[in-house]
């Protein structure tokens, strides 16, 4: 029983995905990709902000009705942990704050302090009910899942791979990695990290046997307004973007963990974080990581 | 002899099922299943204690098996 | 592996997950609740691993005031047993175990009447024999099945065993319970010593077909219990070549059925008790043939760590069967029936054993010492015995074991 590498390129979530695995047959390896992409699909369908018809809008709906709406058992966990991240970056990080977002993504101007007070009035988890079970929000709030639901999917795409015998390959969801198992004879796979300022160089080349990995970074999605640079990451607490432009602000940050869900948060809060806070963050964490900032210096390491 | 299969051992069939019953109550999420993991609470923690003391109860008792598929005989008298 | 043990083995003992943070253990317990993220931590083969143990066994003699004649010492037997478990990778293990032992002494012959009672007849003849067994098997994972085959051989100068097993097992999707199927085989055959010189069987052959059910649950964060249920069917020749009995001054060789059917009804409960941090197990087994034997089994173990290195283990068993209406130590006229047999082994009786384990455990490996002083006897049977049983034996066993983590 030979196995051999099979690559499958495709694009979901809005970004190039792929999966590599190490299968005994064509077949097998055609079985896992029908199985990814369809995973990768169901859970876009259900959860992407981008659709307003996927099952988030009309639950969100029902959510600001009375009574409220109650969740799913998959949702249910989703929003459980999305909970557990405000609470764990006071607040910093918060699902409910598209509105914010959506308003520095669209300005040419600085956002004058009354209109972010006003977005900061109407949005916040902590005007959402939420008891395990049940949702219930005013009307008007939107909930934005895309910080964690690529990650969740690399996650279960590779759980389900891994359900099906496969122990050796990776998922791929627009650089949120899951990696099943290293190559068959033990040897890690490399990726390397891309180097914001040099956009086809990388950075740094990091090997990784199993687990997820995740990385948060603004290089791509920045605002300019009047020469600065604004990150796209935006601090619910503040309303403000995160102040990175500078020397020691991190430009991104890359994690691993067991799960590319608890890799892609601890990034994101290591971003939210900035600075000497960030470094403290992540080293008491406890796992790998790696991390640039604007001046181009590397800190951290994953091996 | 006065031996029936053991569907018709009705009391200890209706008790092997209601032992089950209770079971679906049962809620444990997964990161509490820390202590089940430990050694100590395995149903088998030493195979060869375990295998060796089948192996002298059978010999010397008139009963035998229970625990796992047979393994070994001998010609113990 | 049991149910619960798969995805928390991993955690657990990962000895990474200590060094995360508690905020981080907190977000990856949370996670875990979704579905298929189990499956994502899960290693799921037994731990690699070598182990050696060694055991002696010494029969208390026959008393004086029991034994008509013969030789009083019975069996003392020497016990060496290896095994190596490896993985090949994440779905393929492999067990193979050995077994070598040198028994000597005298054993049960027949009984006969006397003044206040039976007495045994022991064989004058000290044996010295040897066994070696030897078994392979292989454990196969794919999602939530996890097979296991195993073949095995063992052979002494007057017997040879060939035996083999094939089990499977389907974790529930909560990973709360796992039930379990199990098949096995064995084919012996006895060629008894000296059997022209004392009119034996030369040559006879016995077989087993056994089948399996068992289920296993996970009731709360600190108890599992299993249930289980099998039936063996053993058919061929079952007497033992070398037991007589004495029927009204005539000693001839016992005669069993050449079918047994055999039913055991087992229940196993495992509970971590939160003060003390130790495990209680119980385990029970109900055993009921076509022969007429009934048996109740019940062993209990408390195992207590101290500290990191150390832990106790004291445990204690009782066991009571009862006889099937072939059995009597002698028999004074013609027994009605077309059977019969005076080897203690049937009767009715009670046996209370009692041990005491202790381990020392290091990161890799773990020393492991204990002994266990086990009675029989006619008082401690539940149902009542008709006859006395002369031959009913009482032992010490002792021994110690290593084991290595690879």
């Amino acid at each position: 029983m030979t196995l051999e590498l099979h690559r499958n390129v495709f694009s979901e979530m809005g970004c190039p995905c792929e999966i590599s695995i190490y299968a005994n047959s064509a077949k097998a390896a055609r079985e896992a990709f029908a199985l990814g992409e369809e995973e990768a699909g169901r859970l876009d369908r259900k959860y992407s902000h981008y659709r307003s018809d996927s099952w988030l809008a009309s639950f969100q709906e029902r959510a600001s009705q009375s009574g409220g709406a109650e969740a799913d058992a998959e949702t249910a966990v989703l929003l459980d942990y999305a909970q557990s991240l405000f609470e764990f970056s006071n607040g910093s990080f918060d699902i409910t704050m598209r509105p914010l977002t959506a308003l520095w993504d669209a300005v040419r101007a600085i956002p004058s302090p009354e209109q972010i007070g006003d977005i900061l009035g109407r949005i916040g988890w902590h005007r959402v009910f939420w008891d395990g079970q049940v949702l219930s929000m005013p009307p008007g709030m939107t909930l934005d899942l895309g910080g964690l639901v690529k990650e969740y999917a690399a996650d279960r795409i590779a759980g389900l791979l891994r359900q099906a015998g496969f122990r050796h390959g990776f998922v791929d969801l627009g650089g949120d990695f899951h990696f099943l198992g290293p190559h068959p004879d033990g040897s890690p796979w490399r990726v390397g990290i891309r180097n914001p300022s040099a956009r086809n160089a990388a950075l740094a080349e990091i090997s990784i046997g199993s687990g997820g990995l995740a990385s948060s970074g603004d290089y791509e999605r920045c605002t300019e307004i009047n020469g600065r640079r604004y990150s796209h990451l935006i601090d619910a607490r503040t309303g403000w973007p995160v102040e990175s432009d500078h020397d020691a602000g991190l430009s991104a940050v890359s994690v691993t963990a067991p799960t590319c869900l608890v890799a892609g948060s601890v990034a994101t809060i290591a971003m939210l974080h900035q600075g000497a806070r960030a470094k403290a963050f992540l080293e008491n964490s406890g796992l790998a990581w790696m991390s640039v900032a604007r001046s181009g210096s590397i800190e951290g390491a994953i091996q | 002899m006065k031996f029936s299969p053991w569907w018709t051992d009705w009391r200890r069939l209706a008790l092997f099922i209601a032992l089950f019953a209770l079971s679906a109550c049962a809620h444990v999420e997964p990161w509490e299943r820390g202590r089940l993991a430990q050694s100590r609470m395995a149903l088998v923690e030493d195979p060869l204690l375990s295998a060796m003391n089948d192996h002298v109860y059978t010999a010397k008792e008139a009963a035998s098996g229970g625990t796992g598929p047979a393994g070994g005989g001998c010609g113990c008298n | 592996m049991a149910p619960g043990q798969r995805a928390e083995a991993a955690a657990a003992t990962d000895s990474k997950m200590e060094r995360y943070s508690k905020a981080i253990r907190s977000l990856l317990a949370t996670s875990l609740g979704l579905p298929g993220m189990q499956d994502l931590l899960a290693k799921e083969l037994p731990e690699e691993g070598a182990d050696y143990r060694y055991t002696f066994y010494d029969e208390d003699p026959i008393p004086q005031n029991r034994l008509a004649f013969g030789d009083p010492r019975r069996y003392e037997i020497e016990s060496h047993q290896f095994r190596v478990v490896k993985n090949i990778d994440d779905s393929y293990g492999l067990e193979l175990n050995f077994q070598h032992e040198t028994m000597s002494g005298s054993s049960p012959w027949y009984a006969v009447p006397g003044p206040d009672g039976p007495l045994q007849v022991m064989s004058g003849a000290t044996i010295r024999e040897r066994r070696n067994q030897a078994d392979a098997g292989v454990r196969f994972l794919r999602g939530d099945w996890s097979h296991h085959a195993a073949v095995g051989y063992s052979s002494e100068n007057d017997y040879v065993a060939r035996y083999g097993s094939y089990s499977v097992e389907l974790e529930s999707a909560d990973g709360l319970r796992v039930t379990s199927w199990g098949v096995s085989y064995s084919n012996d055959e006895v060629t008894p010593t000296d059997a022209r010189e004392f009119g034996r069987v030369e040559s006879a052959d016995r077989d087993a077909l056994s089948g399996s059910l068992s289920v296993t649950q996970v009731l709360s964060r600190n108890t599992v219990l299993q249930g289980g249920v099998s039936l063996t069917r053993q058919s061929g020749f079952l007497s033992d070549p070398y037991k007589l009995v004495w029927i009204g001054g005539a000693v001839i060789a016992e005669n069993r059925p050449d079918e047994r059917r055999m039913l055991t009804w087992t229940a196993r409960l495992r509970h971590f008790v939160e003060g003390p941090e130790a495990a209680l197990s119980m385990d029970y087994r109900y055993f009921r043939d076509d022969w007429d034997v009934a048996a109740h089994t019940l062993d209990i173990s408390w195992k207590q760590p101290i500290g990191e290195t150390w832990e106790v283990i004291p445990s204690v068993r009782y066991h009571a069967q009862s006889a099937p209406d072939f059995y009597a130590p002698y028999f004074l006229s013609q027994p009605g029936g077309i059977h019969w047999s005076s080897d203690y082994r049937l009767g009715t009786f009670g046996a209370l054993s009692y041990r005491l384990h202790a381990r020392l455990k290091g990161e890799k490996w773990s020393l492991s010492m204990g002994a266990e002083y086990y009675d029989s006897d006619e008082s401690l049977a539940l149902a009542t015995p008709h006859f006395d049983s002369p031959g009913l034996v009482s032992f010490w066993r002792l021994s110690a074991a290593l084991r290595f983590l690879y």
